[in-house]
């Protein structure tokens, strides 16, 4: 039971940047969170080698990025019906967010939205979680140049898209 | 303090807003910034080093000319991840440069998406109620062993039973009485051989006589 607790207390470090990884590549809340249970039931059927997983949080990335992947080709329907922006509004903003706030996110979530899979995916890595180029190019299988010129392209293309922004 | 020129100041500065600064040299922009006699020229990038000293306040005192340069390096994705976390930082304050609050959505929305957290806390007994899909291999070694010796039990009990087949050979020896019975079967061997020899050969024969016919017809 001790294992099991330690095992757990590993995890939950990291947890919320698993899902919101799962989030941003599955567009769907409960889509995420059976992502990360899978996660763990993997983990947990494995935990002796877990134990001796260096980077556990990389492991587990790669891992929740291979179940995200799973579960786009075998769903049977794209399930972006259900935004993430309304979960996103809902679950990350501070209490006194300000409306303005909330109608600039939307339009942001919109223009990432709109961007090209490894666009999106390396600029959420980047300036949401904060991971440096060569953990983002180990992650993702692309060198470091290719991780650059993708977050140069994403982040041109927000630059374009908010210029005329008013705030 | 030792004296630092103009020059040597603005060549680390080059250096730094494109991320290419040792820690030492690093070290002495913030050891420069740090104290009194800074040139004017510089003055626009003191608030900069000051922040990101460790004993400095965390209250970002950045002006808009630093946010520029460091905008223009976050757009061209040129940024460290120290620079970034300072253009977060003061975009996510409210008192940000009239001129800048267009660029601010893009890093208020990130610190959102950032604060996203999972509901659904990690439990044992979550994991305890999924069936589990993999069998452990030890057991499946086990049970593939113990099949084999079932089945390979099996066949060899079923053959030891069966009753000994004569072979060919064995059912059509006959062990003759005396040299004019051999000699009889002898020549009743041959002649079979014989006859089936004329029937082979007269076969092969009919299918040459075929081939040739239509090799005429072709031509």
């Amino acid at each position: 039971m001790q294992n099991e607790n330690n095992l757990f207390k590993q995890i939950e470090v990291f947890k919320n940047k698993l899902f919101r990884y799962a989030l941003n590549m599955l567009k769907n809340e409960l889509d995420a969170e059976d992502v990360i249970q899978e996660l763990l039931v993997r983990i947990w059927q494995r935990k002796d080698q877990f134990d001796l997983i260096e980077n556990k949080e990389a492991w587990c990335m790669t891992v929740t990025r291979n179940l995200c992947i799973d579960k786009i080709r075998t769903r049977k329907q794209n399930s972006q019906d259900i935004s993430d922006y309304h979960f996103i509004a809902d679950h990350g903003a501070p209490p006194d967010i300000i409306t303005e706030d909330r109608e600039n996110l939307k339009i942001v979530m919109d223009v990432l939205n709109s961007l090209p899979e490894n666009q999106k995916e390396i600029i959420h890595l980047r300036d949401v979680e904060g991971y440096t180029y060569k953990e983002i190019a180990e992650l993702t299988g692309l060198s470091e140049d290719q991780v650059k010129v993708n977050l140069f392209r994403a982040r041109q293309r927000l630059k374009e898209k908010l210029k005329n922004f008013k705030y | 303090m030792r004296t630092m020129d103009t020059l040597y100041i603005e060549t680390l500065l080059e250096k730094f807003w494109n991320a290419e600064t040792t820690d030492q040299e690093e070290a002495t922009l913030k050891e420069y910034f740090n104290q009194d006699a800074v040139d004017p020229v510089f003055e626009y990038a003191k608030p900069f080093f000051v922040v990101m000293d460790e004993s400095a306040e965390i209250v970002p005192d950045l002006t808009a000319s630093v946010m520029h340069k460091l905008l223009e390096k976050y757009y061209q994705a040129e940024t460290t991840l120290e620079e970034e976390s300072i253009l977060k930082a003061y975009f996510t304050q409210e008192s940000i440069s009239e001129e800048l609050k267009p660029h601010a959505p893009i890093f208020r929305s990130f610190e959102m998406v950032a604060h996203v957290e999972m509901k659904k806390g990690l439990s044992i007994d979550h994991l305890k109620t999924k069936p589990t899909r993999i069998i452990s291999l030890t057991w499946v070694k086990v049970a593939a062993a113990a099949v084999f010796f079932v089945v390979g039990g099996y066949f060899v009990m079923q053959h030891a039973n069966q009753p000994e087949v004569k072979t060919m050979a064995k059912a059509r020896y006959i062990e003759p009485d005396n040299p004019e019975e051999a000699l009889e079967y002898t020549l009743k061997a041959l002649a079979m051989v014989s006859r089936k020899y004329k029937k082979g050969e007269a076969q092969l024969l009919e299918g040459m006589r075929t081939i040739n016919e239509a090799k005429g017809a072709g031509n």
